[in-house]
């Protein structure tokens, strides 16, 4: 995955998504970040629809970083319709959340999540686990060739 | 001349022959029709006894029953009917009285005899319902039924043939027939007799005090036991195979008032009878009717008996005349006229020849005839059924028929010139000493009845007749003639050992008869009599004072004065008295007799039977006792006991309990049954109904139901019943229990509602908890939210600003931090403890040795850092459990066990305690499940005060200063508590101060 590749945060928590970005760039990656606030924009970003339907400027992005708290429709059912999706299934998901409950990390990997991230609360640690994903996927795993 | 005299004396002596032949053979068929006659009488004579001592035995069997019901009835006379063909049908007809008369007929009724009532005959012959009577003997049991259906109800009583012969039997105490009826059932003659059966104790004939005793009226009797008797087949039944044998039969019924009717007459078919037939008449009584019973001859009779002697005796005395004739003539001719006929005597001789060839060709035709007849008579005689010899003086047989010869396996011929000895060694001396007695006295020996070999078929039984063969007034032979009576003489066997039984039965019964005869005072006793005085035969002397002496001193005075009663009085004697036996025993005879008086009034004989009662004596006082203690149990118990009738129909007893439970009288139930169904609350009563009706007999039956007591109070009852049976397996009774449950009832209503309220108290309990963990959860999340947010700006205003910040600014931002991360572990506690309560366990049998070494692994360093030594004294054992949650119980207790101790040399010791070693679990040590291993985590560390040690459980309930002992949140032992009780165990602490902690816990084994 290339620098130049877009990371779609899907976090409603205003504070933790600057808390994100602000690690992205501490842990010094350039690629550009698109914010939704909640699962329907997410929904609506990736399958192109409502305010998202020109494709150069809203292109597919290489990375998603879903928190599971989500208004409306939750994360684990924007992460199923991902999945189902025979493009979007490709792209790596990200669960980025507050939850350490059994339950809910089992939903996730069942539903197709390829990583599963308690958040810490305290931002050093958080910090961590952000530039450990970040190494993992932008470094380490070769991903299929998008379109 | 000499040959004319010869001629002349030798025709005439032909001639006397012939006639004498001829009159000694008539005098022979007349004597052997007699004969046979006279059998033929006798056999019908004796049939009908045999039937009428069926009406005989019926009667007695009424005599020895109290009451004889239809089923015993047609039982008995079933039984005695086998065999007995004659008998149409047997029946029994009570005596009814008009007013007994809509009981009777209801009662018969309802033995499933719909629309019976009391018939009478009609003048058509048909039969209608009964005029209005005093009296009625309808006819009520009848055996068999079949075929007999038209008698039922019939009155025999007020149809004057019926109602004489009735009477008349009532009256004499007799079997008396009637007179020829025409059949209701049958299109034929018959006669019916009837035989009385009295009741068992008639009341004296104070209505009629000039009656002898002897006499008895209607009013004595119970009824009359009757049989019907059709003529024909009597008839049909006595001779049989025999009935035609060349003799018609007729009976007529002679009436003392001249009215003959002639009731049967049969002649065998195809055979007439003639003008000068042959007749045998006789006369025999039958049940007090005389009948005039005539025997015929037809034809064939008198021809099968001739034969062929006179004939025979005429031609051959002629032939031998005529020769000896002519002989004299030719010799007297040669005397006095040699010479004149010298020329003629060739002619002569020659015509003399002549006449001698066709003499001699006559007589052998005659000889040749007269052997053909004796052929013919030879099978005339064979064709006879019975055996026939006719023996010479000397004892070798003459002549034989082929029956005879045939029995003995032999032809006839063979046995030709033998003796009784060759043919019949077995009973030939027997057989021979008759002979020699019947030709010695010359008189006939008849009805011989004696056993007779027959070859292949074993031993028969003949009845023989022997009569001598006289001629000239002496005795030259003996005609024997035999008929086989077996099956007559095996029914007669069978008769007399029935007969050995009824003696053994009476005998067996014990009832023996006395006599008592007044103006001798002599007592006389039948066998039986000793034996229930414990006397031999012959001790009894026959006196009064000598019976008084048997009988026991307390009785005896009374057993005097009761005899002395009965005497004086003329009352039935009836007396009940102990009689101590020569061994001391003591026993209970009963006595009862009647007494026969003269013309005056004077008592004349006393005559009575006496039987021991001993053992129903004894049996009547257990029964009292039995009622009596059931009596006192019932009475007393405060449960209802009941019984009814086998319908239910009627209460038969009830227990005094009824009118506490029911609150009503008992004899409100007494008198109408009903009156407990009524009882029952409106709601239960059809349920409890259909119950009973269904249940009861079968021993099902247990309701529970409310009463409503006559002041509209409720009770609740339950009641049980179940049949009562008899030794048939006849439902006799129902008797059943209540008891009032009310208060049961009311503890089950209380016990319900509070059930249902704990129902519900649990299930709002189980909600509210889940609702509990549910905010846990959710308020976990919510709440780290907001506080990394905190957490996180702290951070990015140090990274940011910190350059900005003075040394307490830094401080407070780093104290803000670590506020943040110490209420995230709270919260993760907090989100922990809620898991462990929403959660499923994974149980299965877990290797506690294996958790607990891999406990020790990961705690390991933190164990070694603060000096602890962890002993295992023994391995743990294999329990129930969720090996990863009771993982954590242990680190959990083995981390705060290393953790509170100030010990120099700290240890931590982990074991169990099977149920069987458990000693002393401390003071908090709960009821523990038998089978539940107890763990214990011990240490010698700060232990705990006892007024704290229910506290440790509490969440975030910390003990000891935040930081000393290396801080915690306080959620562990909340956590671990929380892991046991969801696996069914218990957790407590056994601790004193300064001294070391030991927690226990609980768990079920594999």
């Amino acid at each position: 995955m290339s620098s130049s590749e877009t990371i779609l945060l899907v976090e409603d928590s205003p504070d933790d998504a600057l808390a994100t970005q602000r690690a992205f760039k501490k842990a010094g990656l350039a690629n550009p970040i698109r914010h939704c606030t909640d699962g329907d924009q997410a929904l609506d970003y990736l399958f192109r629809r409502g305010e998202f339907t020109d494709a150069e400027a809203n292109p597919l992005p290489g990375l998603i970083l879903l928190d599971l708290n989500l208004p409306g429709t939750n994360g684990v059912e924007v992460l199923a319709q991902i999945k189902q999706d025979d493009t979007l299934s490709k792209i790596p998901v990200i669960v980025l959340t507050t939850s350490s409950d059994e339950r809910d990390i089992n939903d996730c990997y069942t539903n197709g999540a390829n990583s599963y991230v308690v958040k810490p609360v305290d931002f050093p640690g958080f910090l961590e686990a952000i530039q450990r994903l970040t190494d993992f996927w932008f470094e380490i795993v070769v991903l299929p060739k998008g379109e | 001349m000499l040959s004319v005299a010869t001629l002349v004396i030798g025709l005439l002596a032909t001639v006397i022959a012939y006639v004498a032949v001829q009159t000694r053979e008539k005098q022979l068929i007349e004597t052997q029709f007699t004969f046979d006659a006279s059998q033929r009488l006798r056999a019908i004579e004796r049939n009908v006894e045999a039937n009428l001592a069926v009406l005989e035995s019926i009667s007695a069997f009424y005599g020895s029953s109290e009451v004889v019901e239809r089923d015993e009835f047609a039982g008995f006379a079933k039984a005695m009917l086998k065999d007995r063909p004659t008998i149409h049908a047997v029946e029994f007809a009570p005596r009814v009285d008009a007013a007994g008369r809509e009981l009777h007929e209801q009662t018969t009724q309802a033995e499933g005899f719909d629309g019976y009532v009391i018939r009478e005959l009609a003048e058509d012959g048909s039969t209608i319902p009964a005029g209005e009577r005093d009296v009625y003997f309808p006819v009520n049991f009848i055996e068999p039924m079949p075929a007999n259906e038209a008698a039922l109800g019939l009155d025999m009583l007020n149809e004057p043939t019926r109602g004489e012969a009735l009477k008349s039997a009532v009256q004499n105490g007799t079997i008396v027939g009637t007179a020829p009826i025409q059949l209701v059932q049958k299109n034929t003659w018959a006669f019916l007799a009837f035989v009385p059966v009295y009741h068992k104790s008639p009341d004296p004939p104070t209505d009629d005090p000039d009656a002898t005793p002897d006499i008895r009226t209607l009013a004595d009797a119970q009824g009359v036991v009757l049989c019907v008797i059709p003529y024909e087949t009597l008839v049909a039944d006595t001779l049989g195979d025999r009935m035609g044998g060349g003799i018609a039969l007729a009976i007529t019924d002679q009436s003392p008032t001249g009215d003959d009717v002639k009731v049967y007459s049969a002649a065998p078919a195809g055979e007439d009878t003639a003008s000068d037939a042959l007749s045998h008449r006789s006369r025999i009584i039958v049940a007090g009717r005389r009948w005039l019973i005539s025997f015929i001859s037809t034809n064939r009779y008198v021809d099968r008996h001739r034969t062929l002697a006179p004939l025979g005796s005429l031609v051959i005395g002629s032939l031998v005349t005529l020769l000896f004739t002519g002989l004299m003539w030719t010799t007297a001719g040669r005397t006095s006229l040699i010479e004149a006929i010298v020329e003629q005597r060739t002619h002569e001789l020659k015509e003399t020849n002549d006449a001698l060839e066709r003499e001699i060709t006559t007589r052998n035709e005659l000889e040749s005839e007269l052997i053909n007849k004796t052929n013919e008579f030879q099978q005339v005689f064979d064709s006879a059924p019975s055996m026939i010899w006719y023996k010479a003086k000397d004892g070798r047989f003459l002549m034989v028929n082929r029956a005879a010869a045939n029995a003995a396996g032999r032809t006839v011929r063979e046995m030709i010139g033998k003796t009784d000895h060759d043919i019949y060694p077995r009973y030939a001396d027997q057989y021979i000493a008759d002979d020699r007695e019947v030709m010695a006295t010359a008189e006939s020996k008849l009805g011989i009845e004696e056993p007779h070999l027959v070859s292949g078929g074993g031993r028969r039984w003949v009845r023989t007749d022997k009569v001598p063969f006289v001629e000239d007034e002496e005795v030259i032979g003996i005609i024997i003639v035999a008929s086989d009576i077996t099956d007559r003489v095996e029914a007669e066997q069978a008769l007399r050992k029935a007969d050995e039984r009824l003696n053994l039965a009476l005998r067996s019964s014990g009832v023996g008869t006395w006599d008592r005869h007044i103006a001798e005072d002599r007592i006389v006793w039948d066998d039986y009599m000793p034996p229930l005085f414990g006397l031999e035969p012959g001790e009894f002397d026959g006196t009064q004072d000598g019976l008084l002496a048997l009988i026991h001193p307390d009785d005896r005075q009374r057993a005097a004065d009761e005899i002395t009663v009965a005497l004086r009085e003329d009352i039935e004697y009836e007396s009940e008295y102990r009689v101590v036996w020569p061994d001391k025993s003591v026993h209970v005879l009963t006595s009862r007799g009647r007494v026969y008086r003269d013309g005056v009034g004077q008592p004349v004989r006393m005559t009575g039977v006496c039987f021991d009662v001993t053992d129903t004596k004894l049996a009547e006082q257990a029964l009292r006792e039995s009622e009596h203690r059931f009596r006192q149990l019932a009475e007393n118990i405060s449960e209802v006991f009941w019984i009814t009738d086998a319908e239910a129909k009627r209460i038969l007893y009830i227990s005094p309990a009824y009118e506490t439970v029911w609150g009503r009288p008992t004899q409100t139930l007494y008198d109408d049954s009903r009156a407990w169904i009524d009882s029952i609350h409106a709601d239960d009563r059809q349920r409890v109904a259909d119950a009973f009706k269904n249940d009861a007999a079968r021993g099902r039956y247990d309701q529970e139901y409310r009463v409503v007591r006559p002041d509209e109070s409720v009770r609740w009852v339950r009641d049980r019943g179940f049949p009562v049976k008899d030794e048939a397996g006849q439902v006799v009774r129902i008797a059943g229990i209540a008891h009032d449950i009310t208060d049961r009832k009311r503890a089950a209503e209380v016990l319900a509602k509070q059930a249902e309220r704990l129902v519900q108290t649990n299930a709002e309990l189980k909600r509210s908890n889940e609702e509990l963990d549910a905010f846990a959860y959710i308020a976990s999340h919510d709440l780290k939210e907001p506080l990394r947010g905190l957490s996180h700006y702290a951070s990015f205003l140090v990274e940011d600003y910190g350059d900005q910040l003075e040394g307490d600014g830094k401080q407070y931002i780093a104290s803000l931090t670590r506020l943040c991360n110490r209420m995230e572990s709270l919260i993760d506690s907090l989100l922990y403890y809620s898991r462990v309560g929403r959660t499923e366990l994974a149980v299965e049998p877990t290797d506690l040795s294996t958790t607990v070494d891999d406990v020790l692994e990961r705690v390991r360093p933190s164990l070694d850092e603060r000096g602890v030594e962890v002993r295992v004294p023994r391995p743990l054992p294999t329990v129930k459990c969720d090996a990863a949650r009771i993982g954590e119980v242990f680190a959990n207790l083995i981390t705060n066990a290393s953790k509170y101790n100030d010990k120099d040399e700290k240890w931590v010791e982990v074991g169990f305690k099977s149920p069987d070693e458990r000693g002393d679990l401390g003071p908090d040590a709960p009821r523990l499940n038998d089978g539940a291993i107890v763990f214990y985590v011990r240490d010698n560390g700060v232990g705990i005060p006892a007024d704290r040690r229910d506290k440790v459980f509490e969440m975030f309930r910390r003990l000891h200063g935040r930081d000393k002992f290396g801080g915690g949140t306080g959620a562990g032992l909340t956590i671990v508590q929380k892991i046991v009780r969801r696996h069914g165990g218990d957790i407590w602490i056994d601790s004193t101060e300064g001294n070391g902690t030991t927690f226990y816990f609980t768990l079920e084994p594999a």
